[in-house]
């Protein structure tokens, strides 16, 4: 698969995601920050993280094999 | 380890959360289960994806809620040197002031002209120099032997 075709069901799969799950994606993915800084800025507790987190993972993951996987 | 869970312990996996007891479980589990194993590779291929496919949108109001709750955070403390560098500092003034006590805050000498003239007029003396009692006429002989007059000898010394 082209990368590009790769990073467009990328974009696919996490308008699936809900919005509060993808904003955690956002920040560890895209600007790399530790959970512990996420607690921070989202005003949520270090648990509250891990949770979203591991749920938003897991329903990307469902909506990208979804969207054909790879 | 229940197949439903091992989803939810790969994302953890991800996020370098997982116990090492659950891990120790997932691997267990995924030895012996040939459609977990498969779950786990697809997982790995979507993280992949997600790690190298960046632009992530996130929503609108993200960038707003980060900017109020970074204006809310209070400004940084002073720089942590300040610690070592007040005291370095009245260190500092407490030895230049005792160094200097004497000229800045000691009894000023005044002499005069001629008084410090007289003093080194005495020293010059003790040490043969600089008083004309010192010439005699054996030292004009002295000159006169390499053929000074004794005119011009009286006014070497």
């Amino acid at each position: 698969m082209l990368k590009r075709e790769r990073n467009l069901r990328v974009q696919q799969a996490l308008q699936k995601v809900k919005p509060k799950y993808r904003e955690g994606l956002a920040l560890r993915f895209e600007l790399d920050l530790n959970l512990q800084e996420m607690a921070q800025i989202q005003g949520i507790s270090l648990g509250t993280v891990k949770s979203r987190m591991s749920r938003g993972l897991k329903a990307f993951h469902r909506a990208y094999q979804a969207l054909g996987g790879e | 380890m229940r197949c439903r869970k091992v989803e939810k312990c790969l994302a953890e996996q991800k996020l370098g959360i997982l116990s090492p007891g659950k891990k120790e479980a997932l691997d267990a589990h995924l030895v012996k289960c040939a459609a977990c194993r498969q779950v786990a590779e697809e997982f790995t291929r979507s993280m992949t994806a997600l790690s190298e496919g960046t632009d992530i949108d996130p929503p609108q109001d993200l960038v707003q809620r980060i900017l109020r709750r970074v204006a809310r955070e209070p400004e940084p403390s002073a720089p942590r040197y300040w610690w070592w560098i007040a005291p370095a500092l009245v260190g500092a003034v407490v030895i230049m002031l005792v160094l200097y006590m004497p000229a800045i805050f000691g009894p000023r000498i005044h002499m005069t002209e001629r008084e410090v003239l007289a003093g080194y007029a005495e020293n010059l003396e003790l040490l043969g120099f600089g008083s004309t009692e010192v010439y005699s006429e054996d030292d004009a002989s002295d000159y006169e032997e390499f053929g000074i007059p004794s005119e011009v000898a009286k006014l070497l010394i």
